[in-house]
């Protein structure tokens, strides 16, 4: 008897955004007129269609030349009123226009959102009322990931500051290590971003950001990209959003950056795993 | 070859952990060999709980019970049924569920066996 295998089926996928493209695509988030304080909570998808497997976050609008932009998003779960955060803290300053330099700051988690929940977002920044535009993408099915989570754990964030944890990055050698935070839950899949500089003058540099721990590199989690331009804007690079690593509950993670060019002022990292 | 109920209880369940063959928070080794299957009653969960699952089994009779595989069972569930996969188990094997974050929550769970 033969072995009869389906052939696998066109992908769910739902979004925010539809139609002609505009400058502000998506939904615009605005965060307090207090500086680092959160904005109201804006709803994303009033009620998901599908059961999701994977969730496609881009940031794009808030960049601007001579200026710090350190800004954080935090995606919420639940009824209005009750919600409960799933993404915390993305960084999300420094982005591109979408109109003229590009598409912005991408983050993808394979994290299962159930069929029928409300999702929204809120946003601190350093600039008061600062807005930035967020491009949600679900995906659920069949996506081909061998595993997709619950939760998403954030390490790193710096919510008084709108930013993460300041790491001076090393030039002809590998930056130290520095302490970003430890896990609370088995970690096995791994985003790291580096978004942000000390001051309105950002270095022009490829920007290579590694994870560790003990001091030593985790097998995998090596050289997260970053293209640093002198129009204050950070660009990851969105073909390597994350990493298939495992890592245990209870390690006590670093991050070490490394440039091409000589730079020695700070730039901010978190560090998410989906667990 | 018969499919049984091996087990079958339920609990509120909290920051210790509890093992679902034993319905204890003292874990024993269950030795009993089978094809078993672990279905968890979610109904009660809410958004901001987390409980841990996880799956232990000895890799011979005079060896250390290790975890075979854990997930997180977060949030409301929209399937309040849950399954684990099926697994062979030997030698000195249990389940267990822990609260992560939230509330504790009465927790139904039936292990199934064939063979």
């Amino acid at each position: 008897m033969a072995l009869l295998v389906p052939f696998p089926r066109s992908l769910s996928q739902e979004s925010n955004y539809s139609g002609r493209p505009t400058t502000t695509w998506g939904t615009t988030l605005t965060a307090s007129a207090t500086p680092h304080a959160l904005g109201s909570k804006t709803e994303i998808v009033a009620s998901t269609d599908y059961d999701a497997r994977m969730v496609i976050v881009r940031f794009h609008g808030t960049s601007a030349s001579a200026t710090v932009t350190n800004a954080l998003a935090t995606l919420y779960k639940g009824a209005a009123g009750a919600e409960v955060p799933l993404i915390s803290d993305m960084l999300c300053g420094w982005a591109q226009i979408i109109s003229s330099t590009g598409p912005g700051i991408g983050y993808a988690f394979p994290v299962r959102i159930p069929r029928g929940t409300r999702l929204s977002m809120d946003l601190r920044a350093l600039i008061a009322s600062e807005t930035v535009n967020v491009m949600l993408t679900l995906i659920g099915d069949d996506p081909g990931v061998p595993w997709s989570g619950a939760g998403v754990e954030t390490l790193g964030a710096d919510t008084s500051l709108s930013r993460g944890t300041q790491v001076t990055p090393g030039t002809t050698a590998e930056g130290t290590f520095t302490a970003i935070g430890s896990t609370t839950r088995d970690w096995r899949y791994v985003v790291g971003m580096q978004v942000g500089n000390a001051d309105t003058t950002q270095n022009v540099s490829v920007m290579a950001l590694d994870i560790g721990a003990g001091g030593a590199l985790i097998p995998g989690l090596e050289n997260f990209t970053f293209t640093n331009t002198s129009g204050e804007i950070v660009v990851p690079d969105n073909m390597d959003p994350g990493r298939w690593v495992g890592i245990p509950s209870g390690t006590a993670l670093q991050a070490r950056l490394q440039g091409h060019t000589s730079d020695t002022e700070a730039h901010s990292v978190i560090l998410y795993g989906v667990y | 070859m018969a499919i049984t109920e091996a087990f079958q209880a339920s609990a509120t369940i909290g920051a210790t952990e509890r093992f679902l063959a034993s319905n204890s928070t003292t874990k024993t080794d269950q030795a009993t060999a089978g094809v078993y299957q672990l279905f968890l009653e979610l109904n009660n969960l809410a958004n901001g709980d987390e409980f841990r699952l996880r799956i232990y089994e000895r890799i011979s009779s005079g060896g250390t019970a290790r975890v075979v595989a854990s997930w997180v069972l977060k949030d409301v569930q929209v399937d309040p049924l849950y399954a684990t996969p099926t697994l062979v188990l030997l030698h000195g094997w249990e389940f267990s569920l822990q609260k992560l974050a939230g509330t504790d929550r009465a927790i139904a769970w039936s292990i199934r066996k064939v063979a």
